[in-house]
């Protein structure tokens, strides 16, 4: 057995095996009794006929075929070992000649990640601060939820509520945007449904007919829209609320407002003029309550204490755990973004190297996922590609950036994990259990035993691993994470660490020339 | 009637499991032959077409059949000539070429 090995681009290998002719004789022989059973030939019984009359009746080719096959299946195996291949997944069996018999597979290999100096990546982390107004902000929404509402003849003033229907369209002073406007309205549309998320209540979203004026694009039409005049509502446009303020019940009010430079905002929209029709049907008064212990005490009503008896909260405490969870947010959002920068930074330095079958696999999965939720919603893969009128090579094309995305940022994880030999014990997971389980209160028990299967642990454990990873990644771009111990092996990384642990603890930062350091500590031993 | 030509003589070689065994093993080659054919034409023909001496030649006349397949079906085979030739020792037909 004579065995070549070539590596192809792509990090693929192709694997040429040649066998001996004996051996491929006897593959034959194997491969035309297999053939022999399944067809009738006649003047023989299934399975009799000698090989020379089955080879004229089915060919000689459908028998090497089948030979190669079974000859394939027989050498991969020590094929594989003795050429010191790492495949991540079954291989191709691409070719065959006959003469000499050689079988060539193509096999996707294992990939590999390089991830670099990665331990040196530093990245700013901004501590998210919680300011006074935020909490405000957050009091501001608690008094109007339980502000007292009565609807009013007066005029308009702010910090009321109303129920208008608006409609809005695009001033266009500029024919030669009219392609660009005509995407600023779905943005706007999906902007305004945000806005109106704000005010909920029972306004419906309105369909948008262009009633009159066929040539301007819409930017707004809603009917019996509900609108809170106050800071903690976001305005369509700055000056919308005040353009409204003195307003009659009945009347219709016309005004021209202009979006601010703000591209961020307002994408497209940014630096255009919006033309806003407002006709008010009902002005309601919100009377709010006084911020004292009181109110304090009828937001928190359904608060318990640890014993499971009713106790609300004083100001002060609402106030300090308004701000308790605000802070937690803000952290746990800072955390994913700077997580998700410094991971990105890590995949940038890393070079990482994948079969094209990994990207496959990602893609499916991720269209598979897609078939789940769309089955959900009582559809298939198969309605939705022809609702949408693709095919499935469309949607894999489309999915395809964000699979590969995914994958390298799973592959950097992984090699991220091994790298800082993040492991995770069995009292680990037994102490995620435990706290999982005691959400559950009197179903504990039952929900013990459902924590407990082996899949269920391992999935618990992966979670934990990743997340150990997560806040590790995160430890190493502040520059917190500990060093790892040295292991006897020859890998860059390290030696890197081994070099900087040389110099000092504290400073993790690996020096400038730590290349040469370690090729001159190579050139010494 | 025309006489029988010589190259009209064999008809078909009988490939079977049974014909395959005497040609393995006893170095008999059965063929379909004109039903008019008498054993000499058979030598000749053998000897003429595949270049062997041919020691032997028993010939049988097989039967016609009828089978049934279904209520008033029937499936009828025709009455045929088999020859046996046996060849000399070291020659051989590679029939299946035919």
């Amino acid at each position: 057995m004579n065995i070549q090995t070539e590596r192809l681009e792509n990090h693929t290998a192709r694997l040429t095996v040649q066998v001996d002719a004996g051996r491929f004789d006897v593959a034959k022989k194997e491969a035309a009794r297999k053939i022999a059973k399944k067809i009738n030939i006649p003047g023989f019984r299934r399975g009799k006929a000698p090989y020379k009359i089955l080879a004229n009746y089915v060919g000689e080719a459908a028998i090497i075929e089948d030979a190669a096959e079974i000859i394939a299946n027989q050498v991969y195996p020590t094929a594989l070992d003795e050429s010191g291949l790492e495949p991540y997944g079954p291989a191709a069996f691409e070719d065959f000649t006959a003469d000499p018999p050689t079988l060539i597979f193509v096999l996707p290999l294992e990939p590999e990640i390089d991830l670099g100096d990665y331990r040196s990546i530093r990245l700013d982390y901004a501590v998210p601060q919680v300011e006074d107004a935020d909490v405000d902000k957050v009091f501001k929404e608690l008094q109007e939820e339980h502000s007292v509402i009565e609807e009013s003849a007066k005029p308009v003033a702010l910090g009321d509520r109303l129920t208008v229907d608006i409609h809005a369209v695009l001033v266009e002073d500029d024919k030669d945007d009219q392609p660009e406007t005509q995407d600023a309205t779905v943005v706007e549309s999906a902007e305004a449904s945000e806005a109106g998320e704000a005010h909920s209540d029972d306004e419906h979203t309105a369909d948008i007919d262009k009633h009159f004026d066929d040539d301007a694009t819409v930017l707004l039409h809603r009917h019996d829209s509900v609108l809170v005049l106050s800071d903690s509502h976001p305005e369509f446009v700055p000056g919308f609320n005040d353009a409204l303020v003195g307003a009659t019940n009945g009347e219709t009010r016309e005004f021209v407002l202009p979006f601010p430079d703000d591209a961020e905002k307002y994408e497209e929209l940014a630096g255009e003029e919006g033309k806003f029709e407002v006709t008010i049907k009902k002005i309601e008064t919100m009377t709010l309550p006084a911020l004292n212990d009181d109110f304090a005490a009828r937001v928190t009503a359904d608060e318990k204490d640890e014993d499971g008896e009713a106790k609300s909260l004083t100001l002060l405490e609402l106030r300090m755990r308004i701000r308790e969870n605000l802070t937690k947010d803000a952290e746990n959002k800072a955390k994913d973004a700077y997580f998700n920068q410094v991971l990105a930074d890590m995949v940038e330095r890393a070079t990482i190297a994948y079969p094209e079958v990994m990207v496959k696999e990602q893609v499916n999965s991720r269209l598979q996922y897609l078939d789940q939720e769309l089955r959900r919603q009582g559809l298939t893969l198969d309605d939705y590609m022809r609702i949408m009128n693709k095919s499935r090579e469309d949607l894999e094309a489309e999915h395809r950036d964000t699979a590969v995305h995914d994958l390298e940022q799973g592959l950097v994880m992984r090699q991220v994990i091994e790298n800082e030999k993040i492991v995770v014990d069995d009292a680990a997971v037994d102490d995620e259990i435990a706290s999982l389980v005691s959400q559950y209160g009197e179903q504990a028990d039952s929900m013990r035993s459902l924590f407990s299967t082996p899949t269920m642990r391992q999935n618990l454990r992966s979670e934990l691993i990743h997340r150990h990873a997560v806040d590790r990644v995160i430890a190493i771009a502040k520059g917190e994470a500990p060093e790892l111990e040295v292991v006897e092996e020859p890998e860059s990384e390290d030696v890197g660490v081994q070099a900087a642990e040389d110099t000092s603890v504290q400073d993790v930062e690996l020096p400038e020339n730590m290349g040469e350091e370690s090729t001159q500590e190579g050139d010494v031993s | 009637m025309a006489e029988l030509h010589l190259y009209d003589v064999l008809v078909r070689p009988v490939v079977s499991e049974k014909s395959n065994i005497q040609a393995e093993d006893l170095n008999q080659y059965v063929f379909e032959v004109a039903s008019g054919a008498n054993k000499i034409q058979i030598k000749e023909a053998v000897e003429t077409i595949f270049d062997v001496s041919v020691t032997n030649v028993n010939t049988m006349v097989m039967p016609a059949k009828r089978g049934k397949r279904g209520r008033n079906w029937y499936v009828r085979t025709k009455q045929w000539k088999k020859a046996v030739v046996t060849l000399a020792d070291g020659d051989s037909i590679e029939l299946y070429n035919l």
